[in-house]
C-alpha cells in the first residue's frame, strides 16, 4: 500500500446501528432503551434520558481536516431539545457543524434550517458509511477537551477488546461490548479511529491552560507537530481495511501495529501509531498479570472507575475471572462512577446486562468527598462476606473507600488490586 | 408526625444518585433544596408547591442500589389532614410549614446559621456540587425550577443562557474549572480564605506526598499546607519524579517563613513506608495531587496493620468557599422566602481528613 497524499475531500459517515434491544425489564433497560436514547444519556452526562426520536442521524468525519458534521433529522418538538444540548456548556456535544433537517412538513418552526429538507446535506465524496455502538458515535461528536479525549480512547479501546483480549491469552467466550450492539468489529474500530484521530487533529483547540489546572496524573501528552502531521496522513487513509494486531510483550503492555503500513517507511507516520499507542492503550498495562492476583473464594467485587475506564476494563475484568476460575464466585458486581464517571461506569453496566449467566450487577455514584464515599463503602461492606476492591478512582476516592473497608470487614475480607500502570 | 421517626434513621446526604434514570423520569421540584445537619446526618428538605404529590414524583423517591434516601418535605402552604403523609422512614415525609414538627429546632438552626455554613462548608465538597448539578441541571427539573411555563413547553432555556439561573450558570462554570474543561470564572477568588482553616492538621508531624502537579498549581498547594502547618513539623516527600515541584513548595513555603520544613526525594516504592514511619506516633500524611493506586492501597494496609497507630489521612480537594458567611440566604429559603443563589459560592482547595 502507498499513502495516499491526495487533498481531494472525503470522508467517513458514522451511524448508530438501530437494532439494539436491552435484555430484560430493569431500570436501565427501561431508560437505555434505544441507541439514540445512549448517546443523549452519553452527551448530556446523564442528565437526559428521553432521546431524540430521530429517524436520521449520521455523522461525517472529514478525512482531510478531521471536521465532524452532525446531521439530525427530527420531529416536530426535538428541534429544541437538540438546540438545548448543544448550548449547555457541561454537555459533551461538539461538533463542528450541526444540520437540522424536519422530518415531515416544509420547514422547522426554528428557521434557521427552514430551507434544508431531508437529502440536500450530504457528506462530501462519502468514503465508507460505519455502523457504530452508541459510544463511538458519542466519542465522536464529543467536545474537544480532556473528558472528550478519554470518551475517544474509551471508544477505540472498546473496538479492540477482542484483540487485546487474545493479545493477553485470555480466552474469548464473552462477547466484546460492541458485539452486543450488533455491530461488526471492522467498522466499530474505523468509526473509533476516526474518532480518535479527528480529536488529535483538533488538539490545538484544548484549552491547555486548563489542563495544568487538574490535580491529575492522567492527562494526555499533547502531540507535537510530527505526530500530528501522522495522525492527518493516517486519517487520510482511513477504511475499514485499517484493521491492527496487538501484540503482549509480558512486562511491557501491549503494542499496537497496522499490517497495511508495516512496508512503509515514514517517520511521521511511526511516530503518530506511537503515539496512538500509547494514549489508547499505555494505560491498560495494568492487566498485565492481573489474574494472579485474584482468589479463589467467593466475593463481591467492586471496581471504582477512573476517568478513562470504560466497557473494555470491565470485558477484560470478566475475562480475567472467567480464566481463574472464579466468575462463577462472584456473587454481586458493584461499578462505582463518580459525578465524572459515572455515564461510562453506566454504559458498562447495559453492556454487563447484556450478557447472559452473570452475577448481579449494580451502578453507584459516589464522590471523591470522603463524607459520600465512606457512606457507599459502608454499605457495600455490609452485604457480602469479602470484597475484592478495583481501585482506580480518583486518589482521595480510593483512599477514603478502601480505609472504610478495612475498617469494616478486617483485612481478612478485603482485598484491594490496584488498576494502575505503575509498578 | 413525630419527631421519633426520624430518631434511628439513617440519613444521607441528599445529592446521592444511584440511577439516574429515575431522578430524571420524576421531576417535579418547586425549588432547590437545602441540606441541613440532624443528629449528626444530614437531611434534604425540599420546598414544594404540591408536597402530596411527592410519593409519586419525588427525586428520591427510590430505594437505590445501597439503601433508601430520607426526604423531608416542607408545604408552602398548610396541609389538612387528609393528605399529610402517614407513610414510614422508608418513604418522604411531608410537612406543612404551619404543622413543622421541627419548628423549634429550625429556629435554633436559624439562630445557629453562622455555624451551620461552616459545617455545610465542611462536607460540601466540589464533588457533591457536581451531584447537585446532576440533579438540578436536568432540563425538566430546570424548566420547572426556573420558568414559569407550564408543562408543555418543557424545554430548559440552555439555548437561552440570560434565561438560566444564575445559580446554574455559576456552579457549571465553578465545574468545569475544577474539572479541568475550562478557565477559572471571572469571579473566582484565588486566595485562601478564612473559613478553609476550619480543618487542620493535628498537632503531631504533616507528611505531605508531593506527586507531579502542574505548575499552576504549585502556589495554591504551597499556599494550602503553609495554613495548615503553622505550628507543626512538616516533611515533603517526593520522588524522583516529582522533586522539582518539591523544590518550588519548599521554596514557596520557606519564603512564607515556616520553620520546621524536611524534604526528601524516595524511591516510589518506598514512598509509603517512609510516609508511614514519619507520620508515626500521631502525624497526618496529606496527599497533595494524584498518587498511583498501588502506593495508595500500601499506604492504607501500613496504617491499618500498625498497631495503635494514630496515623491520619488527607487530602487537598476543591471545595466551595462561600461568599456570604452568614448565610443569608438560607435564612429566607427557611422562611419561605424565594432567592437567588446565584453567585454565593466559589472554590478553593482546601484540607479534608479522610
Amino acid at each position: 500500500m502507498c499513502l495516499s497524499g491526495s487533498d481531494v475531500q472525503a470522508s467517513l459517515c458514522l451511524r448508530m446501528r438501530g437494532d439494539f434491544k436491552p435484555r430484560g425489564e430493569g431500570r436501565i433497560a427501561g431508560t437505555l432503551s434505544d441507541p439514540w436514547k445512549i448517546w443523549t444519556f452519553l452527551t448530556t452526562h446523564g442528565m437526559w434520558c428521553q432521546g431524540i426520536k430521530s429517524k436520521k442521524m449520521d455523522l461525517s468525519i472529514d478525512l482531510l481536516t478531521g471536521g465532524t458534521t452532525l446531521l439530525i433529522s427530527h420531529e416536530k418538538d426535538d428541534y429544541r431539545l437538540i438546540k438545548a444540548i448543544e448550548s449547555v456548556p457541561l454537555f459533551h456535544l461538539a461538533v463542528d457543524a450541526l444540520v437540522t433537517t424536519k422530518e415531515e412538513g416544509e420547514y422547522t418552526s426554528w428557521g434557521i434550517h427552514s430551507k434544508i429538507k431531508n437529502g440536500e446535506i450530504k457528506a462530501v465524496n462519502c468514503r465508507k458509511i460505519l455502523e457504530v455502538t452508541p459510544l463511538t458515535f458519542h466519542a465522536a461528536t464529543s467536545g474537544i477537551h480532556r473528558v472528550g479525549l478519554y470518551y475517544r480512547i474509551m471508544a477505540f479501546q472498546q473496538s479492540l477488546s477482542r484483540r487485546i483480549a487474545q493479545a493477553l491469552s485470555l480466552h474469548d467466550d464473552i462477547p466484546p461490548p460492541y458485539e452486543v450492539f450488533s455491530v461488526e468489529e471492522g467498522q466499530e474500530i474505523c468509526g473509533s479511529l476516526a474518532a480518535l484521530l479527528s480529536g488529535i487533529m483538533k488538539w490545538g483547540r484544548v484549552d491547555v491552560r486548563v489542563i495544568r489546572e487538574e490535580l491529575t496524573t492522567s492527562v494526555i501528552k499533547s502531540p507535537n507537530e510530527e505526530v500530528l502531521k501522522g495522525v492527518k496522513k493516517l486519517l487520510r487513509n482511513l477504511g475499514e481495511d485499517v484493521l491492527p494486531d496487538i501484540i503482549w510483550n509480558r512486562g511491557k503492555g501491549p503494542l499496537l501495529s497496522f499490517n497495511i503500513f508495516s512496508n512503509i517507511k515514514d517517520i511521521q507516520l511511526e511516530k503518530s501509531l506511537e503515539y496512538i499507542n500509547e494514549i489508547s492503550l499505555g494505560r491498560l498495562a495494568c492487566y498485565d498479570g492481573l489474574a494472579e492476583k485474584f482468589v479463589k473464594e467467593e466475593f463481591d467485587l467492586a471496581i471504582d472507575f477512573s476517568e478513562q475506564m470504560g466497557p473494555c476494563d470491565v470485558y477484560l475484568l470478566l475475562l480475567i475471572l472467567k480464566e481463574r476460575g472464579i466468575l462463577e464466585k462472584c456473587r454481586k458486581m458493584w461499578l462505582i462512577g463518580t459525578p465524572l464517571t459515572y455515564p461510562a461506569a453506566m454504559y458498562s453496566l447495559l453492556y454487563l446486562r447484556q450478557i447472559q449467566k452473570l452475577p448481579l450487577s449494580r451502578l453507584v455514584l459516589s464522590s471523591e468527598d470522603p463524607a459520600f464515599s465512606e457512606i457507599v463503602a459502608e454499605r457495600i461492606s455490609s452485604e457480602g462476606e469479602k470484597i475484592i476492591y478495583i481501585a482506580a478512582g480518583p486518589a482521595s476516592h480510593v483512599l477514603s473507600f478502601y480505609k472504610t473497608l478495612l475498617e469494616k470487614k478486617g483485612k481478612e475480607n478485603v482485598r484491594a488490586i490496584p488498576l494502575s500502570p505503575h509498578k | 408526625m413525630s419527631c421519633d421517626i426520624l430518631r434511628n434513621a439513617y440519613l444521607e446526604p441528599s445529592f446521592i444518585v444511584y440511577y439516574p434514570d429515575i431522578v430524571y423520569t420524576n421531576p417535579r421540584i418547586a425549588e432547590i433544596d437545602i441540606l441541613l445537619l440532624l443528629n449528626g446526618g444530614y437531611i434534604c428538605i425540599e420546598l414544594k408547591k404540591d408536597p402530596q404529590e411527592s410519593p409519586k414524583d419525588s427525586l428520591k423517591f427510590f430505594s437505590n442500589g445501597l439503601g433508601s434516601q430520607a426526604v423531608l418535605y416542607i408545604s408552602s402552604k398548610p396541609l389538612g389532614p387528609e393528605v399529610t403523609s402517614g407513610v414510614g422512614i422508608l418513604n418522604p415525609l411531608i410537612i406543612s410549614r404551619d404543622n413543622f414538627p421541627f419548628e423549634e429546632k429550625l429556629k435554633k438552626w436559624r439562630e445557629y446559621l453562622t455555624k451551620f455554613f461552616e459545617e455545610r462548608h465542611k462536607f460540601f465538597s466540589i464533588d457533591n456540587f457536581l451531584c447537585a448539578l446532576i440533579l438540578y441541571g436536568s432540563p425538566e427539573i430546570c424548566n420547572l425550577l426556573l420558568s414559569e411555563k407550564g408543562d408543555s413547553d418543557s424545554i430548559v432555556p440552555f439555548d437561552r443562557p440570560k434565561e438560566l439561573n444564575g445559580l446554574i450558570r455559576h456552579r457549571i462554570s465553578l465545574i468545569k474549572y475544577v474539572k479541568g474543561l475550562a478557565p477559572s470564572p471571572e469571579n473566582y477568588i484565588d486566595k485562601i480564605v478564612e473559613n478553609d482553616k476550619i480543618e487542620s492538621a493535628k498537632n503531631g508531624k504533616l507528611v505531605v506526598l508531593i506527586p507531579i502537579i502542574s505548575p499552576s498549581l504549585l502556589n495554591k498547594v504551597a499556599e494550602s499546607i503553609k495554613n495548615l502547618g503553622k505550628s507543626t513539623e512538616i516533611v515533603l516527600l517526593c520522588t524522583d519524579r516529582s522533586s522539582d515541584n518539591c523544590k518550588m513548595i519548599e521554596c514557596e513555603l520557606m519564603k512564607k517563613g515556616l520553620g520546621k520544613l524536611k524534604t526528601d526525594s524516595v524511591k516510589i516504592e518506598e514512598w509509603s513506608s517512609r510516609a508511614v514511619e514519619e507520620a508515626s506516633g500521631g502525624g497526618t500524611i496529606l496527599l497533595a495531587g494524584e498518587i498511583p493506586k498501588n502506593v495508595l492501597i500500601e499506604l492504607v494496609n501500613k496504617i491499618h496493620e500498625k498497631e495503635g497507630g494514630s496515623i491520619e489521612l488527607a487530602s487537598l480537594l476543591w471545595r466551595p468557599v462561600p461568599k456570604n458567611k452568614f448565610g443569608e440566604e438560607l435564612k429566607e429559603v427557611i422562611e419561605g422566602k424565594k432567592c437567588d443563589f446565584g453567585l454565593r459560592e466559589d472554590v478553593n482547595l482546601v484540607f479534608v481528613r479522610l
